[in-house]
């Protein structure tokens, strides 16, 4: 009965004194790690493409379009991070490239694919894309100058054209009449 | 020698055709060659012994217009348009030299005339020539002075 009397002893109660605290290490797990990427990724598309939109056929198009990627990326990192892999894989398969394509510009569709690749898998593409967009933007530009005086010659020297035209036309019109003219003389 | 018959209305002497047409081509020459007076004094001929035909007065508003005397040579189309009324060529060439004269509307509206009056006629053509190197810019001249 001792040990009974031993198990009926009040025991004490034992109360945890330790607060919730914060997380002391890095969070890296899969679902996180990939969010951070795709958010990194939208970003330098929607950079890279809002720069290069001015100078392109349809570039309202692009830079409507890359804004609405660079908002999925701001939404994807509000979002839970229990749906990001799933999420996460199946808008940066589909949505970037789609959206980007829509502009109708088989370059640029090209070099935004390109960018989203390269920066992808190692998350640290950026510097390396900001000298490529910078280098493109300065090609485009020296492009689009060149491309604009090549139609302002082009457009004089169609109206050269045109005024030499019907100048001459006007002088062999002139001979033939004085031609006629004496032929006929009557 | 037998009196031979004028093939030139109205002509002062009996004039054949092959010889009017002889003495306008060496006016015309002397003009292209720029010996101006020499056609001047061709073409008066011409007009002198053709005083019915508008050809020479034609001839002699191209020698004026070919010199840069376009009032001159508005006066010469005009007398022809006075001998030939119902002929768009001399109106025609009077537009040519109203266009020169920077007097556009009135230009504009002899050319019209010109088509008007003979549409498959020489005149028209030239008219119409003229009507499209306006609207082409070339027409009137940029020293061409606005009366």
């Amino acid at each position: 009965m001792g040990s009974d009397n031993r198990i009926q002893q009040a025991t004490p109660v034992r109360i945890s004194t330790n607060l919730n605290v914060e997380r002391q290490t890095a969070k890296t797990d899969f679902g996180d790690r990939m969010q951070a990427g795709l958010q990194q990724a939208a970003g330098i598309v929607a950079n890279g493409a809002a720069i290069a939109a001015p100078f392109l056929p349809g570039g309202a198009i692009v830079s409507a379009a890359v804004s609405s990627v660079a908002t999925m990326g701001q939404q994807l990192s509000a979002g839970s991070t229990a749906y990001a892999a799933t999420g996460v894989t199946s808008l940066s398969g589909g949505a970037v490239n789609t959206t980007v394509g829509s502009g109708g510009n088989l370059v640029t569709g090209g070099g935004v694919g390109g960018t989203v690749g390269n920066s992808l898998p190692g998350f640290g593409g950026a510097s390396t894309t900001g000298g490529m967009t910078g280098s493109m933007n300065v090609g485009l530009q020296d492009s689009a100058g060149q491309l604009g005086q090549m139609l302002q010659v082009q457009m004089q020297m169609q109206k050269e054209n045109q005024v030499f035209t019907t100048v001459s036309n006007v002088l062999k019109t002139r001979h033939d009449t004085v031609k006629n003219t004496i032929s006929n003389v009557r | 020698m037998a009196e031979s018959t004028s093939e030139i209305a109205g002509s002062l002497v009996p004039t054949q055709k092959t010889q009017a047409r002889i003495l306008l081509e060496a006016g015309y020459l002397w003009m292209d060659m720029g010996q101006f007076d020499k056609a001047k004094d061709v073409f008066s001929g011409a007009a002198a012994l053709m005083p019915k035909s508008e050809v020479p007065q034609i001839a002699l508003g191209t020698l004026e217009f070919a010199q840069g005397r376009h009032e001159k040579a508005l006066q010469a189309y005009r007398a022809a348009q006075r001998l030939a009324p119902k002929s768009g060529l001399p109106r025609a060439h009077a537009g040519e030299a109203l266009l020169f004269l920077g007097k556009v509307p009135e230009a504009v509206k002899e050319l019209q005339a010109a088509m008007q009056i003979e549409p498959d006629g020489d005149g028209a053509k030239l008219a119409k020539a003229l009507i499209e190197a306006k609207d082409a810019g070339a027409l009137p001249p940029k020293g061409a002075k606005k009366k």
